[in-house]
Parts: C-alpha cells; sequence; structure tokens
C-alpha cells in the first residue's frame, strides 16, 4: 500500500517536504498505516537539511474514522515536535467532515492557508 | 438539626423520614406508569394525593422548604382533578411523573446536603401551576427560566461533556462517530466538538488501536442529564466520563435559605472565562444500578431491612469462603484418621461441614436480591420511549421476586436496557403496521425472570416483527462473514453479536447507539451468563439471558487429569459413565461416544490444556457428560473425586485469564484447581477440531 514512490515524498521548493497518505485510514488498517507514519517521521527528521515545512496531502484518503484520525493527529504532533511545521492538504470533503465530527478538526486548521497558497 | 424551640435533635428521625419519602414516591410512580394514559380511578388519585401530602407534612416538619412547596403544589393539582375542578388530559401523568421525580432529587439532595438547581425546581413548580390555570408568571421569588425553546419546550441548558475512553475502545468496535453524532443530534444549535491527544507517544512502540485520545464537547440541548449518560451508556464508565450543567449567567441562582447547602467542596471553575461567564452545577449521576430505584427513591424489597455497607458483605462472603476451605481441608485429614478411634472428631466434623454449610447459604442470600428492583426500572422506560417513537405497547413483568446476587443485579441493568430498547425500536411494529400484519394495534414488550437449576434465566420477549433472516445473511455477506443459506435459524441470529453488526436502516437516538449486541454479549458474558435468541417473522423474538446465580460459590465436581485437578460445575453434569471400547468410535473423523443412541463429541481435557501423563483411552477413563450451551459432549477425565462447593477466586485478578475457565480454588489438600467453563470449553474443542 506505502510504496516507496519518489513522488509520494518528494522534496518542494525550498524546505518544503511533501509526504503523500493514501487509502483507508481505519482500525482496520491501522498497524500498517502506523508503520508508515513512523517511516515517515523518521525520514523527516533524519533528512539533511531538515525540511522547516512538511505538506501532508491527503488527496489519496479513501477512508477514515477515529483511529484513523488519531494516527493522523499523533503524526501532525510529532511533526510539531520536531520543529517541521506540518501542513495538511487537498483533505477529501468526506475525510475533513470526518475529521470535523470527530472534533480533530482544530488539527487541520493550517490546510485552508495551505490549499490556498498552493492555488 | 435543632429546633431552637424544644431541643429535639430531629436529624435523628430524618432518616427514616427520607425512607418514608421513598416509600411513597415508589408508590406514586408505579400507580402513574400503571395508568398507562388512562384516567385514574378516585382511589388512584386518592392514594397519590395521600403520598404527596405526607411527603408535605413530613417536610414541613423538618423544614425542607423546597420539599415541601413541592409536594404542595403537587397536592393542589391532585386536588383539584379529585374535584374535577380541571380536566383529565394524558400530559398530566407525565407532569406528575415529573414531579415525583423532582421529588426524589430534593429528598437525596436534603438528605446527601448536596444541591439541586432551584431553576429546576421552578421550573417543576411553574408548570404545576400552569396546569392548574394559575398566572403563567413565575411565582414569587423565582427566576425567569434560564434560556427557553419556545412555549411548551422544556427548558434549554449547555453541557459540558468529558468523554475520557479507555484504550481499548477502538478495538472493542465502539463506534466514537457515532455516539458524537447522537449527541450533535441532541444539541439544539450550538454543539462543538474538540478531540485531544492525552500522550504523544512513540510511533515505533506505539499500539495502533489504542485509544490515547479524550473528547470535549459543549452542547445546548433540551435533554436531561441522563440522556447524555444514556448516550455513552455501553461506551463509558462512571470514571471515564464526566457532564457538567453550565448554567447560564442571566439566571441567578435564588438564594433560598432553605434549600439544601451547596458542598463546599464543590468543583471549582475549570477556566477564568468559565468562572465569569457560567455558573456551574454538577449533576451527580446515581452510581450505576442504584438507579433501579431512582434518587431518593426507595427500593420495593427493602421493607423491615438494616442498611448494611455492601463492602462489609463482601467482607463476610470471602471470610466465609475461607472458612469453607479450611472446613474442606480439616474433613480431609480427619478422614485419612482411623474412624473408630477418632469418631468423636470426625462427627465433630461432620457437624463442621454441616455449619458451615448453613453459615455460607446465609451469607450468600444477604447478596441475593430480587430481580424486580432492576425490572422496576422499565415500565416507565417502555412508556416513554413508546410515547417517542408513536407506538403502543404494553409492558408486562413476571417472576419479580426471583433473586440474584446483588454483584449481577447492578451489572444486568444496562445489557437489558439495551434489549428493551432494540425490541422497541426494531422488534414492535407501530399500530398501523401491526394491524395490517392481523395483529393488535398494541404490542407487547415482557421481561420474565426464573430460576432454572443452578441459573437465574431473564428473558426478554416482545411479539414484534421478529428478527429478519434475510436481511442479517445479506449483511453479514456485505461484511465479507463467512454465512450461507445453509445455516440454522439459530446460528444466522448469533451473527447479530458480532461487532458493529447491525441491519437497521438509521440510527436513532433510542437504540442506534454506535455499539450494538456484541456489547450486551460481551457484558453477559462477563457476568459468566450467555445469551440465546429465538425469533419467529412476524411473531416476535424472545432473548434469554441465563446467568449464574452467583459468582462467589460454585457447587462442583473434583476431577482428576494426570496430575491436575479440576471443579467441573455440577450445573452443567447430565451424567458420568465408563464407556466400553466399541462405544467410542469416528464419526465424520471425529471421535464419539455412543451414549443410548446418541453421539457425543469427546472433549479431550488434557489436550485442551495439555497436561502430559493423562488417561488418553476413553474406555480406560471417566466420561462426563456435560449440556453446554444447549449441546451435550463428553469430557475425558482419569477419575472423579468429589462432589464440594468451591469458593472462586479470580484467575485475572491474581494471574491472568486462563481460557476455558471460570476461576480457580483452593481445595482442601491445599492445591489449586481451575474451575472449568463449560461455553468456553466447548469453543476451545470446536477451534481444535
Amino acid at each position: 500500500m506505502h510504496t516507496p514512490e519518489k513522488d509520494k515524498e518528494r522534496p518542494t521548493e525550498g524546505t518544503t517536504h511533501r509526504v503523500a497518505l493514501e487509502g483507508d485510514w481505519v482500525l482496520e488498517s491501522a498497524a500498517g498505516q502506523l508503520k508508515y507514519l513512523a517511516e515517515q517521521v523518521v525520514r523527516l527528521v533524519e533528512r539533511q537539511p531538515r525540511p522547516a515545512c512538511a505538506e501532508i496531502d491527503l488527496a489519496m484518503v479513501t477512508g477514515i474514522d477515529a483511529c484513523g484520525c488519531q494516527l493522523i493527529a499523533i503524526f501532525l504532533e510529532k511533526l510539531q515536535r520536531q520543529q517541521v511545521t506540518a501542513r495538511p492538504c487537498h483533505i477529501p470533503e468526506e475525510v475533513r467532515n470526518t475529521f470535523s465530527q470527530l472534533g480533530f478538526a482544530g488539527i487541520l486548521a493550517g490546510s485552508a492557508a495551505t490549499e490556498e497558497d498552493a492555488r | 438539626m435543632t429546633t431552637g424551640q424544644e431541643n429535639i435533635d430531629l436529624g435523628r428521625f430524618s432518616g427514616v423520614f427520607f425512607e418514608e419519602c421513598g416509600e411513597h414516591l415508589q408508590q406514586m410512580e408505579e400507580i402513574l406508569v400503571g395508568l398507562r394514559d388512562r384516567e385514574p380511578d378516585q382511589e388512584e388519585l386518592n392514594a397519590i394525593f395521600r403520598a404527596a401530602h405526607s411527603i408535605k407534612g413530613g417536610a414541613g416538619i423538618f423544614g425542607f422548604e423546597l420539599l415541601m412547596q413541592v409536594s404542595h403544589e403537587m397536592e393542589s393539582l391532585l386536588d383539584s382533578l379529585r374535584n374535577r375542578e380541571i380536566p383529565f388530559l394524558p400530559g398530566l401523568i407525565d407532569l406528575l411523573l415529573e414531579a415525583g421525580d423532582l421529588l426524589a432529587l430534593l429528598v437525596e439532595g436534603y438528605r446527601a446536603g448536596e444541591p439541586v438547581a432551584c431553576e429546576t425546581v421552578d421550573q417543576v413548580r411553574a408548570k404545576l401551576r400552569r396546569s392548574l390555570g394559575h398566572d403563567s408568571a413565575p411565582v414569587a421569588g423565582e427566576v425567569a427560566p434560564e434560556v427557553s425553546a419556545g412555549s411548551g419546550h422544556p427548558p434549554l441548558a449547555r453541557y459540558q461533556i468529558t468523554f475520557t475512553p479507555p484504550p481499548d475502545t477502538f478495538s472493542r468496535g465502539i463506534r466514537i462517530d457515532g455516539l458524537l453524532r447522537e449527541l450533535a443530534e441532541l444539541a439544539h444549535g450550538e454543539f462543538d466538538c474538540r478531540a485531544e491527544l492525552m500522550e504523544l507517544p512513540e510511533l515505533a512502540s506505539f499500539d495502533a488501536e489504542s485509544c490515547i485520545t479524550r473528547w470535549h464537547c459543549t452542547l445546548v440541548t433540551t435533554a436531561s442529564c441522563d440522556d447524555l449518560y444514556d448516550v455513552f451508556m455501553f461506551a463509558a464508565d462512571h470514571d471515564q466520563l464526566t457532564i457538567r450543567k453550565l448554567a447560564a449567567v442571566e439566571a441567578p441562582v435564588r438564594n433560598d435559605p432553605t434549600a439544601p447547602k451547596l458542598p463546599s467542596s464543590g468543583p471549582p471553575p475549570e477556566s477564568p472565562a468559565q468562572g465569569l461567564g457560567v455558573q456551574s452545577t454538577s449533576v451527580q449521576r446515581p452510581a450505576r444500578g442504584d438507579t433501579a430505584a431512582g434518587p431518593g427513591r426507595r427500593a420495593a424489597d427493602s421493607e423491615g431491612s438494616i442498611r448494611v455497607n455492601v463492602a462489609k458483605v463482601d467482607q463476610l462472603v470471602n471470610q466465609v469462603g475461607e472458612l469453607l476451605i479450611t472446613q474442606a481441608m480439616l474433613t480431609q485429614l480427619s478422614a485419612a484418621l482411623d474412624p473408630v478411634a477418632n469418631e468423636a472428631l470426625q462427627r465433630c466434623v461432620a457437624q463442621l461441614e454441616k455449619n458451615t454449610r448453613d453459615l455460607q447459604g446465609s451469607v450468600m442470600s444477604i447478596r441475593l436480591v430480587p430481580i424486580g428492583i432492576v425490572f422496576s426500572r422499565f415500565p416507565r422506560m417502555v412508556r416513554e420511549l413508546a410515547a417517542k417513537l408513536g407506538k403502543s405497547v404494553q409492558f408486562k413483568s413476571s417472576g419479580d421476586s426471583t433473586e440474584l446476587d446483588k454483584g449481577l443485579i447492578e451489572k444486568i441493568a444496562d445489557p437489558l436496557s439495551h434489549l428493551v430498547r432494540n425490541s422497541l425500536d426494531h422488534g414492535l411494529e407501530a399500530p398501523e403496521a401491526r394491524l395490517s400484519g392481523g395483529k393488535t394495534a398494541s404490542g407487547t414488550l415482557e421481561l420474565a425472570a426464573s430460576q432454572q437449576g443452578g441459573r437465574i434465566v431473564i428473558e426478554v420477549i416482545d411479539d414484534g416483527a421478529g428478527l429478519d433472516r434475510g436481511k442479517i445473511l445479506a449483511k453479514a455477506a456485505e461484511r465479507g462473514l463467512p454465512c450461507s443459506e445453509a445455516l440454522s435459524d439459530e446460528e444466522v441470529w448469533q451473527l447479530i453479536f458480532l461487532p458493529g453488526f447491525s441491519t437497521a436502516e438509521a440510527v436513532t437516538d433510542i437504540s442506534g447507539r454506535g455499539v450494538g449486541m456484541d456489547v450486551v454479549l460481551k457484558n453477559v458474558q462477563a457476568l459468566g451468563g450467555r445469551v440465546q435468541i429465538t425469533s419467529q417473522a412476524g411473531h416476535g423474538t424472545r432473548v434469554s439471558i441465563s446467568l449464574p446465580l452467583t459468582l462467589a460459590i460454585v457447587e462442583g465436581l473434583a476431577v482428576e487429569v494426570g496430575q491436575e485437578r479440576f471443579i467441573v460445575p455440577l450445573n452443567v453434569i447430565v451424567e458420568s459413565l465408563q464407556p466400553k471400547a466399541e462405544q467410542v468410535q469416528s464419526v465424520n473423523g471425529k471421535e464419539v461416544v455412543r451414549v443410548r443412541g446418541e453421539y457425543l463429541p469427546i472433549l479431550r481435557l488434557y489436550r485442551l490444556f495439555g497436561i502430559e501423563g493423562a488417561q488418553q483411552a476413553p474406555h480406560r477413563g471417566i466420561l462426563v457428560l456435560l449440556e453446554l450451551e444447549g449441546e451435550r459432549v463428553a469430557l475425558l477425565v482419569d477419575a472423579l473425586l468429589d462432589e464440594q462447593q468451591v469458593v472462586v477466586k479470580s484467575l485475572e485478578a491474581n494471574f491472568r485469564k486462563v481460557e476455558g475457565t471460570a476461576g480457580a480454588t483452593i481445595l482442601g489438600d491445599g492445591r489449586v484447581a481451575l474451575i472449568l467453563e463449560g461455553g468456553e470449553l466447548l469453543q476451545m474443542h470446536k477451534r481444535n477440531s
């Protein structure tokens, strides 16, 4: 599911890095998704120079539940702690609604600006 | 409390008054709920009036001003009804029930010295006055309702809810989105939800299915605090949920010198904003299990009783358990002595055994309480939910006096509530549908309890539409579960116990709670119980919960397997036999024993528990025939030892869960024996074969 495709984690301009999340982010697939996130944190932190910003692309997320929201929230918080500004972007409407319903909307707060910037 | 005039310490007598109030309120509710929507006759009105009048009189003596005022308003309404000064309307029953609830809350408040929100008192008093046709302006000293959703609607209140679910919430199949959606549906406009990570774990070592999120919600709603707790009924224990009612600052709390005093240790405002802008009122919900009779109400079973702390009873039960073990040791030691030389000693030991058993029976009976305590909460629930759903339902109960261990009673209330809600919501049809199906417009929902051998069977029976076999199979197929048309009805019904399984087309606030029958099953199994369903399309559904009489002591047969000993509960044993070699056969590759023309599978205990040196040939050992979950099986053991009552010790508390066992016990010789759990043994056997 998470093949190390170059475009999924390619550095963008300047010091921005891109991480693409895809597939279902639900309880049943949580273990695999967590492994992927852990790898991404290590890659981001070990990259020299360390990127100041990471775009978290959720365009390919097909489904999400509370367990998945929690994983992404942990991931974003981890990045923040590592001085990497995480910017969720390209969030499908359904995913955004679920985040919102489950009270995780706050963690996506930076996404609007990011998408604005992208446009 | 001491009155200045007579120097009599009335406080000494207030306990009796509270008890009497409980009885009056219980009686009042029974009559009102029994009315359904019909007009009470003169005798019933008199009985309710007398109850209110007695409460008012006592409240006056003790100076419980609010209690006196509310009961007075209630009395006035009842008097007007009695004298036909106002017409009877079905809505008056709801109002009287609401007033009864308030009296119960006030009684509890005065008893505990805890606050009861004045605005709640004012609202009910205002309703009582309005029903009498008095002016609708607030009564003297009252404040205007804090926020109103509009004329005739319940008042709006703002609640702050903090939900801290346990780590296994996700893996238990609890749907947080369902819970939050249901909460949002209760909100009138304002609903705010915020998730907060309680920790930031190391990703490499984190369990992806573990829940470490806490949810904070604020909502404005007309729902009661109990309604909000009900949303989390199966998802949260009490310590995982905090619900605070936040009264708007515009509604000042009246300074009533006679009101129950506010506790000095009340929670401080959580934030400066809250401290400045809102008035916080803690809403205490009674502990689960205490809700059966409701706050301030007295359970019907406690006539002529004294109140004893449950911890003391538990201590007594444990001590008797230890005594039983010591007695068993003495019996075993004395049995090895010369019976002639020690005749007197052995007589004494036999007498000790008898006395110990009698004592144990007496002590265990202290913990037994009638199931009616739980059943009594349902007439009102059924009445209110049926009205909400637009259904006509007649509630019946039987076997109310059947006794069950108090610990079980407390824990069975929630699963029963869920089953009753399910029946009302999904089982019983609306009147039109029933009529078109050739049934009476009114459905029947029955709760029945009975003792069957060493178990208590509680049944929830409805004469509704029954389970839809096709729908369940389709849903199972959709979810990728192994199923086919060849499954028996019983097997199909078992599918609904799978986590998250629901065929309901719409999630409702009655039974669609994001969790389902799997939680009911899990809760019942945790009590050593089993759930069985029988259903017939168009005729209804019967859900049977079978529970052990008590969890503390088991009547069992000690058996030997290799060097190990096990206790087989007597209630599952049918008989034991030593088969002839030719009785043991193989059918479809499975080992069976033929007993009077019936072929029973053989469960080899040594194999299930990995015991070496045990007898492997059934015709050289003993087969104990068991009836487990409606199936008969033969348990292969080396030898039968003796029949005894054993004290159940929890393995989980002291070691870990061991599959196939319900716990362990200490035998007379000091050895530890595992107590077998039939249902789990059967599952283990099916898996292994």
